[in-house]
């Protein structure tokens, strides 16, 4: 047994295991210590699976290249199904929001990613997200692109970038949308935070 | 809205303190610096989510300590229901309760309504126009709580803009901030109109009462967009955004935007001279006096139920004669009382009141009326 150089530190195999679950968003030092611990109960092969799993999905996962979604494909399975409505385009903030829209069936149409949203105080401006991509796309030849829905979040960064695209893409001749906000189906009135009432109200419709 | 009971933890220089107040007077005596306005703090941090006095989060915390807690059991009038409130505050986070589950701060404001009177509020009639749209801003909030929300995005988006102001090319982000700009500072101006109008009558009311004789008073609201206060928010919205595009060069010198409802100002005149030029110091004390119950006496219509009123230290502040004005006025209202004050206030009946020793942090209830010597 060689025993470490003087100026190798050694570092504790699980306190490392600790530290870095600790960096996942949601997940504090306690989390961390007991997923440490249960990972070490399950043993070598749950570690190699986990592990495995991990970089494959890192390293073999990207952008497709047409909406920027992840894929492990040249393009996402969405961008690629020819039953989908070319003519509408949804722009999203996120990953996550494009899965979200998807898992209510309810919109058929292709998306459009752009990883974020306007954030001056962060350094972000439109370069630093996905709108030249946009931009590049409806501008191909063979774009069949008709209407964009903007469905960025009701919060300011989410609104900004929404009139921001909406300045930007109706001089090119789209048509663009904003999606509507108010009160969650199936939520109570009741349950409702003022704003989100204040704002439904201020958006109520004739019948 | 009546508070049933509250504990406070960690809180300042209050370790652990429990009070029980008074459906009518409840008064926190002690020496200077013994925590009695600490406790009063608060209160109102719950109600307001902002403490009374502004300070960072940290100060907020008793020394050495990584945690402060404030938990208040609240009765509301107008629904019979009786709520646990809690606010958690750690060097980094605040996190909100309601009836034991946590809350954004969307739902829990308004859950606890309170007025705050402190000594501060002396410097409202004379001071800079800063303190009077803080007077607006915390009444408004009480009256209407999307106001927080509102006020929150018009300020997230003003902070966004003066950055943005100072990039280059940066005109198509700025028509995007400009316009989340106006839609919001029109409804917090339009807002602000409306209850400078209906606090009017009221302010004239309480001042014709307090001072003698009294000179004629008017209350405005000054905007810089001078010409539109009065107008409705959708042409206040579109006047805005106009002098946002107006102003935006200029904007652009400065890294700073020159024209919103963050430099306007209540502007107050006796006999149609300004109140710094015209009232003398009399005048500005029953003008303060005046404009504090009309904005009780409006949230107590406007809610169906008095308010919680917190008073700083002002038997002090004010001589017996207005002292006895305020607790007539808060009286009549038929609402709850937390006043702090260096001796045992005498104005009051002692059925009425609880009596709360304070030293070193420590609440003790004490007997309402003093020992005979």
């Amino acid at each position: 047994m060689s025993s470490p150089l003087p100026h190798e530190r050694r570092v504790d195999p699980i306190a490392r295991l600790v530290q870095a679950l600790g960096r996942l968003p949601g997940i504090g030092e306690k989390s961390a210590t007991r997923l440490a611990f249960f990972i070490m109960r399950q043993g070598r092969d749950f570690a190699q699976d986990l592990a495995t799993a991990l970089l494959e999905a890192t390293e073999r996962v990207g952008l497709c290249e047409t909406c920027m979604n992840l894929t492990d494909e040249l393009q996402c399975g969405i961008c690629r199904d020819a039953r989908r409505d070319p003519t509408v385009l949804c722009v999203v903030e996120t990953v996550q929001d494009l899965r979200a829209i998807e898992r209510s069936r309810e919109f058929a149409g292709q998306y459009h990613v752009l990883h974020g949203t306007l954030a001056p105080l962060e350094g972000i401006g439109p370069d630093q997200l996905k709108v030249k991509e946009l931009l590049v796309r409806l501008r191909a030849g063979g774009c069949e692109v008709k209407e964009l829905i903007l469905a960025t979040n009701p919060s300011v960064e989410g609104e900004a970038t929404a009139l921001y695209l909406q300045k930007l893409l109706t001089p090119l001749g789209f048509e663009v949308t904003r999606i509507a906000s108010g009160l969650p189906i199936g939520g109570d009135l009741e349950y409702a935070d003022p704003a989100t009432i204040s704002r439904a109200i201020a958006g109520r419709r004739h019948m | 809205m009546r508070l049933l009971h509250a504990e406070l933890t960690d809180f300042r220089n209050i370790a652990c303190a429990s009070l029980d107040p008074s459906p009518r007077f409840t008064a926190l005596v002690g020496n200077n610096g013994q925590g009695k306005t600490n406790a009063l703090e608060a209160l109102y941090l719950v109600a307001a989510l902002r403490p009374l006095r502004s300070v960072s989060r940290r100060a907020l915390l008793r020394t050495g300590t990584e945690l402060a807690k404030i938990e208040l059991k609240v009765e509301r009038r107008s629904t019979g229901l009786v709520h646990d409130l809690g606010v958690e505050l750690t060097p980094t986070r605040r996190t909100l309760f309601k009836d034991g589950k946590k809350v954004d701060a969307g739902t829990f404001i308004g859950c606890a309504v309170a007025v705050s009177f402190t000594p501060d509020d002396l410097q409202l009639a004379k001071g800079s126009p800063d303190l009077r749209r803080k007077f607006l801003d915390r009444a408004l909030l009480n009256v209407r709580p999307s106001y927080l929300t509102r006020a929150l995005r018009y300020t997230k988006a003003l902070k966004d803009r003066n950055r943005v102001l100072g990039e280059p090319n940066s005109d198509p982000v700025l028509d995007a901030y400009d316009e989340i700009i106006a839609h919001e500072g029109a409804a917090i101006m339009a807002a602000r109109v409306r209850y400078v109008s209906e606090l009017l009558p009221r302010v004239r009311d309480y001042f014709e009462r307090i001072a003698t004789p009294a000179p004629r008073l008017d209350l405005a609201y000054g905007a810089r967009l001078r010409d539109m206060a009065g107008a409705e928010e959708p042409d206040l919205e579109a006047a805005f955004l106009a002098k946002l595009r107006a102003r935006r060069p200029v904007d652009r010198a400065r890294r700073t935007t020159s024209v919103g409802p963050h430099l306007d100002d209540l502007e107050l005149a006796l006999d149609g001279l300004p109140v710094k030029e015209r009232a003398s110091q009399g005048q500005h004390r029953a003008l303060v006096l005046a404009l504090k119950l009309a904005e009780i006496t409006h949230l107590a219509a406007a809610l169906g139920e008095a308010p919680l009123l917190l008073l700083d230290d002002m038997s002090s502040e004010l001589d017996a004669h207005r002292s006895a004005q305020l607790f007539e006025a808060v009286g009549a209202l038929d609402g709850q009382v937390i006043l702090t004050s260096t001796e045992v206030p005498t104005a009051l009946a002692a059925a009425d009141l609880a009596l709360y020793r304070v030293k070193a942090g420590n609440l003790e209830r004490g007997p309402a009326a003093p020992a005979p010597v």
